[in-house]
Parts: structure tokens; C-alpha cells; sequence
């Protein structure tokens, strides 16, 4: 992934509009993890479709898949990306996003 | 790869791209209909009628505001809108981040059968540089390296996700909308001049080269970045565009160059001062027998009360803080104050031209105004944009 040139948080204080404190922050989380699902379910659907108009039937194949250690440091950066997606608005600071995202650099 | 435009400064998209985009635009879609639907059902059929039998009176948008503030549909709707203008800037800014060493080479070596003309020395207004309008970081002035577009093109690219298409295939509705109103409306005036004030990446300034192909288009913005990527955009769809850097309170424009002045959700992110000066500006670099039309937001005393606190979100929330106080002018005074004679006040509510076609849309502008929940908002059902403004004599 490249370098975040443009920044992700904008300046000034969120708006609180739950009383309890974290509410509306938890509330964005959940919908950017949503937005994540979404985009993977659309990513499998659309890969079932292609492999099926190819005449292949994975499902049982990837129930027996055993994971490389390949597999396992892009599949551990995707998982570092996504936790970064979903608390972006916990606290992270946008220095502090990047830094993380810059590790992972060419991973994902 | 799919690209994010038919024009030569689009983005490339990646499927998760794609569908991050596609999932934020319908969320924005799910609130402005059905979380808003909800909301406005809440205080009809309880807040509302409470407060009545409890003998208090919600007069104002302000009380109505208040009233809603305890109550969950409120809090869930403001909550999930924020999160979401937040998140469109967020899923856009990806794609343009990849391509932006690119986009920046290439607006520094696109044609010039328009012309860009930027001036580093003028000062930004505080009302741009103070606040990150629209929830939109760094806003659309921010320069993070020479020749730098980014700020436009994840303007260009959040219009996309923001409206969910209700601006039209190009972003163009709302110009395409008033030039060929005028065109319609007033077949015997051929403007040789044209002015767009506030124009950011000139998506609804190419409409009107579009409607009078044989006027001189202008169009200025304060902020760089949005001029450069205006710039090479409309070079790239090969229409010829004057880009300036300038401040529409100040204009360095002789007097009376123009035969139409035009902005579009220009004036209600601009202090009330602010104003004032852009609308005597716009006066003087009119020619007599010009015309200044602008699409607006409706004014408050034309609309609905509920309508009016639901429109007025965004100056609690969207940090568009000059929007309220806007909304609460008469309109036709301030051109008064401008210069302009009251008799020469005109305004209309408009559907949305690229939308229905051309004989709907000459049908519909010569019926009465309509001022309802589909005036001046998003909305599938059928928005009708505002504009207003007045003809120099």
C-alpha cells in the first residue's frame, strides 16, 4: 500500500451526540467494519462467479487448503490493515495509523 | 482495471475500491431516506404532538432541534451521517493516494485550450483555511507537493460516493440545470461572457460552455489545488475553460465583463460579511442587461418548518457554520443591498434537467415554484434545485 499522502482524520473534535462517552466512536467502528464486510462478501461472490463460469467448484477445495507461511504474513498484514480500518476513530493518531501501515508496506 | 471517471484524471479502481465506494454511497443513501424518514416520522407522531399537549409550542427550527437532541432516532441519524461523510473521504482517498505522483504530472502537462492562471500570493480566507468544510480533511486548499491536485481530486471522486449519483453522470446537473434555464427561459439573451465564483474542480462551470458554445468562459476559486485539477479535467474532455485564481470578494475583473455571473452552494459557506461583498462584486463586473443566477440552498422563509431544521443539520454538523445565518437572509435584500433593483429579482425551483430530458424540464420551469421536502435535497424521488438572482439593467 502506499504512503498516505492525504490525511484520514480531519481537524477539530467529533461530535458526541450519545451521552455515554465512545458511543458514537464505537458506532462509526462498527459501520467501517461493515463496509469491510461488504467489500470481502463482494470480492467472494465475484470470485465464485468467475471460477464457476470456468467450470470449477472450490468450496470443497479451500475447506482442505493448508495455509503457506506465505500465506499466513499477507493474510496476518490484511488482518493489521483491517483492525487499522475499523478503530480509526479510537484514538490512533493519524502519524500513528501511518507508521503502522508503512510496516506492513508492500504486504498488502 | 476500472477507472473512476470518463475523463483523462481518473483514478484507478481496485474491486475492493469499488465496493467500499459503493458500500459507503448506499449507506448515505440509507440515512438521507430512511434513517431521515424515521426521524421525521418521530417528531410527527410523538415529539411533535407531546410538546403540544404539554402546551409547549416548536416554532423555529431551533426548538425543534432541541426537542429531537434526547431522543434515540436523532441521536442514531446525526451519529450514522457523520460516520458516513467521514467515511467517504475516507474510501476515496485511497485510490487517489496510488495515482497522485501521476495526476499531479499530468495536470502540470495538460493542454491549454483553456488556460489556468493561479496567483501564490493571494491570501485564503479564514472561512477556508480555519475549519475542514464538510468533515473533509485537509479541506480543499491543503498543498502537500508542487503542482499538487489532490485536494480536487478527492473532491472530484467524493462527489461520486457523497451524492450517490445525484448530481448527475459528470457531477453536472446543477450547471447543465440553471444555463439551460436561462437558455430556455430567456431564448433571446446570448451571453458572450460567463463567470462561474467558487467553480472548486469546475464541474458544474463545463455545463455552461456546454449550453452557450459560443460564450467565453471564466471561472475562480481561492484554492489552488481544486483550480489545477479543474483545469486539467476540463482540458481533458476538450472544453475550453478560463481558470483563475481569485477571490470572489475581490475580483481583479474590470467592471462590466460579464454577461452571467453564476455559483453553485457557493454563498452558504461564506460569512454573512462575506456576503455582502461577493454579491456588490458580482454586480459590478456585470454588464448591464447581464444576469447573476445562482443555485442555492432554499431560503428559510420559503420553506416548511421541519424543513428548515432538517436542512440546518448540517451547520451544527457538517462544519458549514455560516450555512444557518445564510438561510435565515431574504434573499431579494441582499441583492437589493448589492445594487440590484427588487423588480429584478428572479428565482425558481428546478428538476433536475439531465435527469428528465429537455421537454419535461421546459414543461416544469414554466408551472409555479414548488418549495417542499424535495426542494434543494438529494433525493432519488425527484430533487428540484434552487436558484436565484436578478438581471443588472
Amino acid at each position: 500500500m502506499s504512503n498516505r499522502r492525504i490525511p484520514r482524520k480531519r481537524r477539530g473534535q467529533r461530535h458526541q451526540f450519545f451521552e455515554a462517552d465512545g458511543v458514537d466512536e464505537v458506532l462509526s467502528c462498527v459501520l467501517r467494519l461493515t463496509s469491510e464486510v461488504s467489500a470481502l462478501s463482494e470480492r467472494l461472490y465475484l470470485l465464485e462467479r468467475v471460477l464457476e463460469a470456468r467450470g470449477l467448484d472450490v468450496a470443497n477445495e479451500v475447506e482442505h487448503y493448508v495455509l503457506s507461511d506465505q500465506d499466513e504474513v499477507l493474510m496476518s498484514a490484511e488482518r493489521q490493515r483491517l483492525i487499522e480500518t475499523v478503530l480509526a476513530q479510537l484514538g490512533a493518531s493519524a502519524q500513528g495509523a501511518e507508521a503502522i501501515e508503512d510496516e506492513t508496506s508492500g504486504n498488502t | 482495471m476500472n477507472r473512476s471517471h470518463d475523463h483523462g484524471m481518473a483514478v484507478s479502481l481496485t474491486q475492493h475500491d469499488r465496493s467500499r465506494r459503493a458500500f459507503v454511497a448506499s449507506l448515505r443513501s440509507h440515512v438521507l431516506q430512511r434513517m431521515a424518514g424515521d426521524l421525521r416520522q418521530h417528531f410527527e407522531g410523538s415529539v411533535g404532538p407531546d410538546h403540544e399537549k404539554s402546551g409547549a409550542t416548536l416554532e423555529s427550527p431551533e426548538a425543534i432541534h432541541e426537542a429531537l437532541k434526547p431522543e434515540l432516532p436523532f441521536k442514531a441519524y446525526s451519529s450514522v451521517r457523520t460516520a458516513a461523510q467521514e467515511m467517504v473521504f475516507d474510501v476515496v482517498s485511497d485510490a487517489v493516494d496510488r495515482e497522485l505522483e501521476s495526476l499531479n504530472e499530468k495536470a502540470a502537462q495538460s493542454e491549454n485550450i483553456g488556460r489556468l492562471t493561479l496567483n501564490p500570493t493571494l491570501p485564503l480566507p479564514k472561512s477556508v483555511t480555519g475549519i475542514d468544510v464538510h468533515l473533509s480533511p485537509g479541506a480543499y486548499h491543503e498543498e502537500r507537493a508542487d503542482n499538487d491536485v489532490s485536494a480536487g481530486a478527492v473532491y472530484d471522486n467524493s462527489i461520486d460516493v457523497f451524492a450517490f449519483g445525484q448530481f448527475g453522470k459528470r457531477h453536472n446537473d446543477i450547471g447543465a440545470t440553471l444555463s439551460n434555464y436561462l437558455r430556455l427561459k430567456f431564448p433571446e439573451f446570448a451571453p458572450s461572457a460567463i463567470l462561474d465564483c467558487g467553480c472548486t474542480i469546475g464541474h458544474n462551470t463545463l455545463p455552461w460552455a456546454e449550453t452557450y458554445p459560443d460564450a467565453q468562459v471564466t471561472a475562480i476559486d481561492v484554492a489552488a489545488p481544486v483550480l489545477r485539477y479543474a483545469h486539467a479535467r476540463a482540458e481533458s474532455m476538450g472544453v475550453p475553460v478560463d481558470f483563475r485564481q481569485m477571490n470572489a470578494t475581490a475580483m481583479d475583473f474590470e467592471d462590466e465583463q460579464f454577461d452571467v455571473v453564476f455559483s453553485s452552494m457557493f454563498m452558504h459557506e461564506l460569512p454573512l460579511k462575506h456576503i455582502h461583498q461577493y454579491l456588490k462584486e458580482a454586480f459590478r463586473v456585470l454588464k448591464p442587461g447581464g444576469v447573476l443566477w445562482q443555485m442555492e440552498l432554499p431560503p428559510m422563509n420559503a420553506m416548511p418548518l421541519y424543513e428548515n431544521f432538517y436542512m440546518n443539520w448540517d451547520t451544527y454538523y457538517n462544519n458549514e457554520p455560516y450555512y444557518g445565518t445564510f438561510r435565515k437572509q431574504d434573499y431579494r435584500q441582499l441583492l437589493i443591498d448589492a445594487g440590484f433593483a427588487a423588480d429584478d429579482f428572479i428565482e425558481a425551483t428546478m428538476p433536475r434537467y439531465t435527469f428528465i430530458g429537455e421537454a419535461a424540464f421546459e414543461e416544469s420551469i414554466n408551472s409555479d415554484n414548488t418549495f417542499d421536502t424535495l426542494t434543494g435535497r438529494m433525493d432519488p424521488k425527484g430533487t428540484r434545485w434552487y436558484g436565484f438572482g436578478a438581471w443588472k439593467r
